[in-house]
């Protein structure tokens, strides 16, 4: 089956309202499968299997960081794949500094990166892999730093990093 | 304009064939645009701006000579004429005083192309973490690869196999 209009939406929300940037930790696995996959190449060297396996990772991630879900991962194009059911996620993402005794405290870290998604027959996504590099930088506002790429030309925000 | 199965092939042959698995660093050029700007967040994470400066960066590094790229799924946009790359990289390593001389780093990737209306490749951005492991044979791991099914293949990372 090819990917559908509802799939794009699925990879939106996922990452947007209501899933990554949601400030829920139960957010996103209402897209998930249940035996989902998911791998960060950063993160998480191998792969988490099933929602409670992903949960448990990232919330146990996030306590250490000290960065709680203050995560946002605004998307900036989506792409389809041409021979299954499959999209690819470019995205902007942010994770506040929660740590007081942190130099950049209150600050956004930020970073650029893609991920891609996988579906089966019901919609929900079986498969997160996210392909970035980490940290690229800091900045005081994650609101403002993305209404900055926003209103830049298609051509020069790809020749920018996401510091 | 959309993207067209010509871009595709173009895509796939920068990466392959004549492109980055040429063993020429010449090889890339002949799809590159004049002004085309390149990125790789690992490696060189500001733009290169233009042909010149993307090749004499890459053959500064040796690039082109011991890497090889195949391609392991396209994706298309929906809005403009750009292209994503799921892809594995292989680059050997050839410093004899390296105790794993002779073996590829093997990692997996993502990247972005964007075409003009003459088809030329405009930028080209490269989503990875570096090298995952290392392997004796990079056509061996990739036969292997190629042998698993599609859903097996997402759950494990571009590093060695465990056996």
């Amino acid at each position: 089956m090819p990917v559908g209009p509802n799939d794009i939406e699925t990879a939106r929300k996922l990452f947007e309202e209501g899933g990554w940037g949601s400030g829920d930790l139960y957010g996103p696995e209402q897209w998930f499968a249940d035996d989902a996959v998911m791998r960060d190449i950063v993160n998480y060297d191998g792969a988490m299997r099933g929602k409670d396996e992903i949960r448990a990772f990232w919330g146990g991630f996030w306590r250490n960081r000290k960065v709680g879900m203050a995560v946002r991962v605004p998307v900036e194009e989506i792409y389809v794949a041409e021979n299954h059911r499959g999209v690819a996620v470019m995205w902007m993402a942010y994770s506040q500094v929660t740590d007081e005794r942190d130099e950049h405290f209150g600050k956004w870290r930020c970073f650029e990166g893609m991920s891609r998604l996988e579906f089966n027959d019901a919609g929900e996504v079986t498969l997160e892999v996210d392909y970035h590099h980490g940290v690229q930088g800091m900045c005081d506002s994650w609101v403002e730093h993305w209404n900055a790429r926003r209103a830049m030309q298609w051509e020069e925000l790809g020749a920018i990093t996401g510091a | 304009m959309p993207v067209g199965p010509n871009d595709i092939e173009t895509g796939r042959k920068l990466f392959e064939e004549g492109g980055w698995s040429s063993g020429d660093p010449y090889g890339p050029d002949q799809w590159f645009s004049d002004d085309g700007v390149m990125r790789d967040i690992v490696s060189h994470a500001e733009a290169l701006n233009g042909k010149e400066e993307i090749r004499q960066f890459w053959a500064s590094r040796k690039v082109g000579i011991t890497l090889r790229v195949p391609v392991e799924e396209v994706y298309v946009a929906e809005g403009h004429r750009g292209i994503c790359l799921l892809w594995m990289a292989y680059s050997q390593v050839m410093d004899e005083n390296d105790e794993n001389y002779g073996k590829w780093r093997s990692f997996e990737g993502m990247s972005r192309l964007e075409f003009n209306d003459e088809g030329e490749v405009t930028l080209e951005v490269d989503y990875h973490h570096g090298g995952q492991g290392f392997v004796d044979s990079w056509v061996e791991h990739w036969n292997r690869r190629r042998a698993m099914k599609w859903e097996d293949l997402g759950a494990i990372t571009g590093g060695p196999f465990d056996d």
